[in-house]
């Protein structure tokens, strides 16, 4: 295996091996201080089995330098040895720092660290990788390590991990942004992961499909579903309540979700979804839904659709101008909203083509309209 | 008036008598007059503090404060070079006096009228200055039932005013003086007091005025004059900036905050003289300035004011506790969030509003606050977060913040706030809360109304007045007309709906590019304005999602541009790095080392202070060992005096007029005085006497005079009559003489003619007798006669042969003589000039006398040769003819010779000695029978000159130069003394002959007239002889006996003198003094009158002048003698 990094230490990775050894054996590991006779990838299988005791016993600011002892050895082993090398030590770091939160963080550290020493083309890279997320997802670094899926592509360009590998990386990244609250990157990858599957295996990711639906319409701030719709695995739940309840969301109003709760009320209960805040979700839902009818909704029309009270009808305006979905203005003394624009909840080609058109149509004006702009400066001129 | 106070301590009594006898006004003018006058300048200013303290005790009394500062300003004169710790004395206890009678005044009012505030009554009256008796009498009028308060008030007002005149005069007097700094600012600071007790706040806007008027002056006209304030000095910055916040205090307590705003002003101008800020200061500063700012109704500066104290009370941490600091913390929010809304339009304002431009106003304010800029709500709110005020102020207030600031709940925002402001005023009992309340719900509502036209198209009023909870309906159209003016939002109440519109307007814009506070959605303009720049962000963003590739593109070729110019620069920034740290380590060396060097700094002075602390204290230790000393020697000295004293009291009591003034005190006055009052006394004592001597003597005068004047004027009578008796008298007596007389005259006359008829009968007898007697004399004597003219005949005749054959040989040597002395005469003129260059110096006049001499002697010497010529000439040509020409030379000669005898310079050449012969020949050829004294005046005076010469010269000579000139004088005198020996030989002959007075040269000037006028001249010469008195009176010996005897009377003083007188020379002469002898030996007989004077004349140098002066004094006696013997000669020949 061909070094990215070179190290700079003044002694041969032998040497180097002893010196981590006599100071794993003075840090009361189980190890000889003795060099083993099968060579230094034996040596190195080793230390880095006793490595754990590093986190226990060592000095905090020793910890990091002798990990990247072990790091810069390792790296310069032979190829095929230092495969299993890595992934013993990835193992190791990836468990032994725990609970010190600190401890992750310099486990993180050499992780970075083994990951960028790794050559683009390793393999091995996507195991350092994998682990990597899974401290950072522990410590709450997930910023650190995890941007967007466009950007985790592209690092891997050089040797794309297989797609069950990827499954599994996205899968895990998806648990750790949700635990480190960042919902809106959990549900960008889950959104990824769902979409790396055919219709052929897309059986295999109903659990995943169903999570990645039950996330969405738990998330405050998602109101747009239609998204989901053309994913394989969602289509592949058609017929299950939770596509139903999905169906529902995208296109029907709060009418449609009582009636599906009343029908539904344990399943609701089971997935864990909270009433009040479909209803909610809904009630936006159905006023989008009503502007997109028309741009006067008047407050009874409100009252009536939305089962909401009479005074609170401006709150739940107000409420759903914050979500940005649409801009109205409430004219309280007319009793009406004036609905200004609103999104569309699912946009089908139609949508698409018209938006098109329009912009077709825009542009040819705008250009009309500089000819004529043109033609009027002409003479000026 | 002043004449009764020659001291001023009589003064004083005088005032004290007045006093005494209740005319204080009288005593005040007294003292005023020894204060005002000139010369009492003279008097030490101790001297007159006393009078000075009870001349303002006076005028307190008799409410005078411009004659009190009259008096203070002539004090201050004499005071201001010399004792200014006695100026300050008097003005304070001025100021106390005033004082406690004006506390004295409001006492005894205060007791009369208990229930009534007398503060209340004291504010009627607007304006002290302008305080009148008018406004009083009238109001006396008008209100009767409280006549009686209103007496006293007029008690209480006068002094009130009188004590406020005080003051302001005090100051003006005080104001620009280095070294009353302190008693200025205290009379300021009293001022203020005074203004707070009574409550004048028209007289504290004045003081404020007179005040900073006097610092700007100060300011102004720095370092003209040595007892000027130097206003860069530390001291009195602390002493002007401790009176600005007494000042500002006492604005504030008195609520004048246009006064406070000034005083801050002025507060901030000496903060930015002043090198250190006292964080003290600053913190009171500060805290004074937000009470303004409070009042004022500037919220913004305000909690800017509060955060820079905040900021303050952080940064001094040991002083301000935790609590403290929360405490802080919370106000600052809270005001913060108090502030009103920015105004939209700074410059919209500008317009409209008169003032000046809030922005230079703001600007103004921040420099205040040491702002670089002014502060905004904005900025404010941020700075809360940035210094982490909210943190620390208390939870409600962070609430509020929430609310206030980041939610967007118009619905239930005035609920909120409510609810939060009550949470407050629940949480802590802080004081300062409550006056918060008001703009932080002006704030909410106006909160709630932005947002509100945020989503409301329109609402109903009533509605809106729901929303707010804590205001009324007219609250809140104010908030929304000024929402609409100051904060350009667009809002349309309409009543007739009664209905509020927002946004109807899509053609109007905020200016605001980002709006404060919460933002839900934009006003439909907005939307309109921003429509297209919506559009294409949208559209950017889209075609990045539809083809990121592009982007992709633009990355890499902005990376490669990015690498490219890396790997340009990289030396140079790799360079710039090394540089950059080595200027780091350089700079972390420069401050460490500066740290150290502070230190060490530090420690120094610190040594230093110990050293000068060591230093004081053993000053101190010094001056008090000399006080010690001091006290000891006073203690002696006293001692000393008093033994003195008593010595004094002793002596004064010996002499006559001090035992009499002694007598006067009792021995207890005694022992009070002091020498000095004792000897005052005295002194004035014995004026007095003299005083009384003097009117007295003028008195007796007068009356003498008075008695005189009566006497004569009854004389005048009584003489007239005794006049007229006497005329009678005498008429009648001198007519009986004279008739006695003539009677007698007859008598006698009868008797001579008696006598004649007597004597007529010897007649003939007579007759015949005398005939007889004269026929026998007439034989005799004609047989006589023919004798003698035989003998003459014959005697004639041998002595013309004899005497021609001498003239000849005369002549003979005449010439060589001549030929001789003219080469002296050269000779001797050289060596004059040399010597009288050397004698320059030493004798300046001498030497012009000198000058005068040889010019003379020269022209004469010229002249003389030309006559010698001449004569030569006529001797040779034409003998007869020497009357004509000789005639000439006479005229202008005498005026010439006169001249000169009168300068008394005569020529004192030897040449002189020729010229009389030659000049008396014209002389008497001209007029024969008249002796021409003058000319021997002349002789006899210029006889001496030449001698004098020829002294000198013998003085300045050594032996061989005298035998020289011996030789020399020998061969000029040789006719003096041939002739004087002659003379000599001749003398008895000729002193019987002519008189003793004929000197040598008159005796031979004949011989050589005669030689010279030849046989020719010698017939006239005798007749000339016959014709002279003295010739006929030869016979008689008597004249020249006399003068003779004259002479021979003055030898001996003259051989006598001239022994004395040459004793000095003599001995230096040597041997000249023989022959100088011998010369005037034989000149002594020349004239007898001129010779004394030779030897005077003749002595050392220095005695010369008053010898000559002598010469020519005794002149007039010599004439007066010389003239009496021709008069008894005359006398004689009379006989």
């Amino acid at each position: 295996m061909e070094a990215e990094l070179t190290s700079f230490i003044a002694c041969s990775p032998q040497e180097q091996c002893q010196e981590l050894r006599q100071y794993m054996k003075s840090l009361g590991a189980e190890i000889s201080e003795q060099p083993s006779p099968k060579g230094m990838e034996d040596d190195l299988h080793k230390i880095i089995q006793v490595s754990d005791v590093v986190f226990q016993k060592g000095s905090e600011i020793d910890i990091e330098s002798v990990l990247n002892g072990i790091v810069s050895v390792v790296i310069i082993v032979e190829t095929e040895a230092s495969d299993g090398l890595v992934l013993a030590f990835c193992e190791k770091l990836a468990t032994a720092w725990e609970p010190d939160v600190k401890h992750g963080l310099i486990a993180l550290k050499v992780l970075r660290l083994l990951f960028f020493s790794l050559s683009e083309r390793s393999a091995m890279r996507y195991h350092v990788y994998y682990h990597m997320v899974e401290v950072a997802g522990k410590v709450g670094q997930m910023a650190s390590v995890f941007s967007n899926t466009n950007q985790l592509k592209k690092t891997f360009s050089a040797r794309p991990p297989t797609a069950e590998q990827l499954q599994k990386l996205y899968r895990l990244l998806h648990t750790s942004l949700t635990n480190s609250k960042m919902s809106d990157d959990a549900y960008k990858v889950m959104l990824d992961l769902l979409a790396t599957y055919t219709m052929e295996n897309a059986s295999q990711a109903r659990e995943d499909a169903q999570r990645c639906i039950l996330a969405s319409l738990a998330d405050p701030n998602i109101y747009l579903l239609d998204h989901l719709l053309p994913l394989k695995p969602v289509k592949f739940l058609e017929g299950n309540p939770i596509h139903d309840l999905l169906m529902v969301a995208v296109y029907d109003g709060l009418s449609e979700y009582m009636k599906f709760y009343a029908g539904h009320k344990e399943f609701m209960q089971k997935m864990n979804l909270d009433h009040t805040q479909m209803t909610k979700k809904m009630r936006i839902l159905t006023l989008i839904s009503m502007a997109e009818k028309s741009p006067e909704v008047s407050f009874l029309q409100i009252q009536k659709e939305l089962q909401l009270g009479a005074d609170e009808v401006e709150r739940f305006i107000i409420d759903a101008l914050k979500t940005k979905l649409l801009t109205a203005r409430i004219e309280q003394a007319n009793q009406r909203v004036i609905v200004q624009y609103a999104v569309k909840r699912a946009i089908t080609k139609a949508h698409w083509i018209q938006i098109r058109d329009t912009l077709f149509r825009w542009k040819n004006s705008i250009h009309a309209i500089k000819e004529n702009l043109h033609d009027l400066d002409a003479p000026i001129m | 008036m002043s004449r009764y106070y020659q001291r001023p301590e009589n003064a004083l009594k005088k005032a004290n008598e007045f006093i005494e006898v209740g005319k204080p006004t009288r005593a005040l003018d007294t003292l005023y007059d020894v204060i005002k006058g000139k010369k009492h300048r003279a008097f030490s200013e101790k001297v007159i503090e006393p009078i000075m303290l009870k001349y303002l005790e006076l005028c307190v009394d008799l409410k005078k404060p411009h004659t009190a500062k009259e008096g203070l300003y002539q004090y201050r004169l004499m005071c201001q070079s010399v004792n200014v710790g006695l100026l300050e004395k008097v003005i304070r206890s001025f100021i106390r006096m005033a004082e406690e009678k004006t506390e004295t005044a409001r006492e005894a009012l205060k007791k009369e009228e208990v229930e009534k505030s007398d503060a209340e009554a004291i504010v009627e009256v607007d304006d002290l200055d302008n305080l009148s008796m008018a406004e009083m009498t009238l109001l006396n009028v008008i209100t009767e039932e409280q006549a009686q308060e209103r007496s006293d008030r007029a008690a209480l007002i006068p002094w009130v005013k009188f004590l406020w005149e005080s003051y302001t005069q005090c100051l003006d007097l005080l104001r620009n003086n280095a070294r009353l700094e302190t008693l200025y600012h205290d009379i300021a600071q009293m001022a203020f007091k005074f203004c707070l007790s009574f409550n004048r706040k028209t007289e504290f806007r004045k003081l404020c005025e007179r005040l900073r008027k006097h610092f700007d002056d100060i300011v102004n006209r720095q370092g003209s004059q040595m007892n000027n304030i130097d206003f860069s000095s530390p001291e009195t910055q602390q002493l002007n900036m401790e009176t600005r916040l007494a000042q500002l205090d006492s604005a504030i307590t008195l609520e004048l905050w246009q006064e406070a705003y000034k005083a801050i002003e002025d507060i901030h101008l000496l903060m930015n003289q002043s090198k250190k800020l006292q964080t003290r200061m600053m913190a009171y500063y500060y805290q004074k300035l937000s009470l303004v700012f409070w009042k004022a109704g500037n919220l913004l500066f305000h909690a800017a004011t509060l955060l820079k104290y905040y900021m303050l009370c952080k940064d001094m941490k040991r002083n301000v506790s935790a609590e403290e600091l929360q405490k802080n913390a919370s106000q600052v929010s809270l005001a913060t969030l108090a502030i009103p809304f920015p105004v939209a339009h700074p410059e919209f304002e500008r317009f409209v509003e008169t003032d000046k431009g809030m922005l230079e106003k703001s600007q103004k304010l921040s420099m205040l606050l040491f702002l670089p800029q002014p502060p905004t709500r904005a900025s404010l709110i941020r700075d809360l977060m940035r210094y982490g005020v909210l943190q620390n102020s208390i939870q409600p207030l962070t609430d509020l913040y929430e609310i206030l600031e980041t939610r967007f709940e118009p619905l239930d925002l005035c609920g909120h706030v409510e609810q939060n402001l009550a949470n407050l005023k629940a949480f802590a009992d802080h004081e300062y809360i409550d006056q918060y309340i008001e703009p932080v719900q002006d704030v909410a509502l106006c909160r709630l109304i932005k947002q509100i036209s945020q989503v409301y198209q329109n609402i109903d009023y009533n509605h809106l007045l729901k929303m707010t909870v804590f205001a009324d309906q007219s609250r809140v159209e104010q908030l929304l007309v000024d929402a609409v003016r100051y904060s350009d939002m667009q809002i349309n109440i309409d009543h007739r709906t009664n209905c509020i519109k927002f946004g109807s307007s899509l053609a109007e814009a905020s200016r605001e590019d980002m709006p404060e506070g919460p933002q839900l959605q934009v006003m439909p303009s907005e939307a309109v304005r921003l429509q297209l720049v919506n559009v294409v962000d949208y559209i950017d963003e889209t075609i990045d999602m539809i083809a990121p590739s592009n982007a992709q593109s633009d990355d890499d070729i902005l990376r490669s541009k990015i690498a490219s110019h890396y790997v340009m620069t990289e030396k140079q920034s790799h360079m710039a790095l090394l540089q950059r740290q080595k200027i780091i380590a350089d700079r972390r060396e420069e401050l460490e080392r500066s740290a150290a060097d502070r230190e060490n700094e530090e420690k120094w002075r610190s040594e230093q202070m110990a050293k000068q602390q060591q230093a004081i204290e053993a000053k101190r230790l010094e001056s008090e060992r000399e006080e010690r000393e001091k006290k000891r020697v006073d203690a002696e000295r006293a001692t000393i005096q008093k033994n003195r004293l008593m010595e004094r009291f002793m002596q004064i009591k010996n002499s006559p007029l001090g035992n009499k003034i002694i007598t006067r005190f009792d021995d207890d006055e005694m022992a009070k005085m002091d020498v000095e009052s004792v000897l005052q006394k005295q002194q004035e004592e014995m004026a007095k006497e003299v005083k009384e001597q003097m009117a007295r003597l003028k008195a007796q005068e007068k009356r003498i005079d008075h008695l005189e004047r009566a006497k004569r004027m009854e004389e005048i009578p009584v003489i007239k009559k005794y006049v007229e008796e006497k005329k009678e008298f005498e008429k009648v007596e001198w007519e009986a003489h004279e008739a006695e007389r003539i009677a007698h005259l007859i008598e006698e006359r009868k008797i001579a003619v008696a006598t004649r008829d007597r004597m007529k009968r010897m007649r003939d007898d007579k007759n015949a007798f005398l005939s007889s007697l004269l026929e026998s004399r007439r034989h005799v004597f004609l047989e006589k006669v023919s004798h003698f003219e035989d003998e003459l005949s014959r005697y004639k005749a041998t002595r013309l042969q004899k005497r021609r054959e001498e003239r000849k040989e005369e002549r003979q040597m005449k010439y060589r003589q001549q030929m001789e002395e003219e080469e002296r005469i050269r000779q001797e003129e050289s060596r004059r000039i040399e010597e009288e260059r050397a004698r320059e110096e030493r004798d300046k006049i001498e030497k012009e006398m000198e000058e005068r001499n040889r010019i003379t002697l020269e022209k004469q010497l010229a002249k003389q040769r030309e006559i010698e010529d001449r004569e030569e000439r006529e001797r040779k040509a034409a003998p007869p003819a020497t009357v004509a020409p000789g005639e000439k030379p006479v005229e202008p000669w005498r005026p010439s010779s006169k001249g000169s005898s009168g300068s008394g310079s005569a020529p004192g050449t030897p040449g002189n000695v020729w010229v009389p012969p030659a000049r008396r020949k014209a002389m008497e050829s001209s007029k024969e029978n008249s002796p021409d004294f003058r000319q021997l005046d002349m002789d006899r005076r210029e006889t001496p000159r030449a001698e004098h010469s020829f002294e000198k010269v013998r003085e300045r000579r050594n032996d061989n130069d005298f035998d020289r000139g011996e030789k020399r004088g020998g061969g000029r005198e040789q006719d003096y003394e041939n002739s004087n020996r002659r003379g000599g030989d001749d003398e008895e002959r000729w002193d019987r002959d002519r008189g003793g007075d004929r000197g040598g040269s008159d005796e031979w000037r004949p011989s050589r007239d005669r030689g010279s006028g030849g046989g020719g001249s010698d017939k006239r010469e005798w007749d000339r002889d016959g014709g002279r008195p003295g010739f006929e009176s030869r016979g008689p010996p008597r004249g020249g006996g006399g003068s003779g005897g004259g002479a021979d009377l003055r030898n001996p003083d003259r051989d006598r003198v001239q022994k004395m007188d040459d004793q000095p020379w003599r001995r230096s002469g040597g041997g000249g003094g023989g022959s100088s002898r011998g010369s005037e030996g034989g000149r002594s007989s020349d004239s007898m009158n001129s010779s004394p004077r030779t030897p005077g004349s003749s002595g050392p140098p220095s005695a010369r002048r008053p010898e000559s002066r002598g010469d020519r004094d005794s002149f007039p006696a010599d004439d007066g003698n010389w003239r009496r013997n021709p008069k008894k000669e005359e006398s004689a020949r009379n006989k």
